[in-house]
């Protein structure tokens, strides 16, 4: 069906825009690491989340189909100080300013984690991408959330979750389903009478 | 000495006995401690990595979780929640592992545990800019 064009397009148009901001996964981890998450290697993660099939919107051959993708956005940051004090001859006026200048991990990933949105929103609501990179026509293109999870509560790097849903609608054709790779199941040589041929 | 001496006393094993790990703190004003009160090194009991649910999402996340107890009167000056301390401790679970700098800020609370005599320090991975 079209919806897995439509997701391969988009997982491509955002990994083709990335560089070097975030990191894009076509499907769901069952779980992160918050070190692997950190800076610029933000988590940008697509997937197909749901679909609504409106009855009167199509026969038994084919449908419209209003497509929910879901991007899942995870960014960690830890805290920042100036790269002279942690020298070790570093003098204690010197420590003393460096560690009152220090920014916090919150802050950083609070802004880190509002800069993928930025990002990832510019891409696909590009007018360059009204068809989310797909060969064929889609309609009704349209990011219709965006949600910022609370902090996880522990750890020495803050982690930041949300989503972002991405909504499309295409018309599905229903073609019926052609099945597996058949093995071969009989072979032999079927012999016939002379007789019979003529 | 009552029960309550006791249990104080007795960090010294716990906290600063065999499965100790050297710390080195620094305060807001910059004064180094890597002593406590008495004279002897500077220690506590450091713990690392552990693995989180997301409680928005419910998702499994790995995350460095480094934290640090140490004897409240072992300690000259005692960071008090809001403040922001450097706090250096061994990169690997053994005594002779280089330290490594770590943060703690306003972002995550002391725990103090006034009680017993300790004081948990939360620590924020620190990045050089």
């Amino acid at each position: 069906m079209r919806f897995r064009d439509i997701k391969k397009s988009l997982i491509d148009l955002l990994g083709n825009a990335a560089q070097d901001r975030y990191q894009v996964v076509g499907f769901q981890r069952q779980g992160k690491s918050a070190e692997e998450v950190k800076g610029n290697n933000r988590l940008v993660q697509v997937y197909y989340s749901e679909g609504d099939f409106p009855r009167k919107s199509g026969t038994n051959a084919f449908a419209k189909h209003l497509i929910t993708f879901r991007i899942d956005l995870t960014v960690s940051a830890p805290a920042v100080i100036s790269q002279s004090v942690l020298s070790t001859n570093a003098q204690a006026n010197d420590l003393a300013l460096a560690i009152s200048q220090m920014q916090e991990s919150a802050a950083i990933a609070d802004e880190s984690w509002d800069e993928i949105v930025d990002i990832i929103i510019q891409i696909i609501m590009d007018a360059r991408a009204l068809d989310l990179g797909c060969q064929f026509p889609i309609a009704d293109r349209w990011i219709s959330h965006v949600k910022k999870d609370q902090p996880i509560s522990q750890g020495s790097l803050i982690v930041i979750t949300g989503m972002m849903a991405v909504t499309c609608s295409i018309d599905e054709q229903f073609s019926g389903d052609i099945g597996g790779q058949c093995s071969d199941l009989l072979t032999a040589d079927i012999k016939l009478d002379e007789e019979v041929v003529e | 000495m009552n029960l309550r001496d006791r249990n104080e006393k007795l960090l010294e094993k716990s906290i600063e006995g065999n499965f100790r790990l050297p710390v080195v703190l620094i305060d807001p004003d910059g004064v180094v401690y890597d002593h406590t009160v008495d004279g002897r090194p500077l220690c506590g009991l450091v713990l690392y990595d552990s693995k989180l649910l997301n409680p928005e999402t419910g998702e499994g996340m790995m995350v460095p979780y480094e934290r640090v107890t140490m004897r409240r009167s072992s300690l000259a000056r005692l960071p008090l929640s809001g403040e922001k301390w450097i706090v250096k401790i061994p990169s690997h679970p053994t005594p002779d592992s280089p330290l490594v700098a770590y943060a703690i800020t306003p972002t995550r609370p002391i725990s103090h545990g006034r009680s017993i005599g300790y004081i948990t320090l939360y620590l924020t991975q620190l990045e050089a800019k």
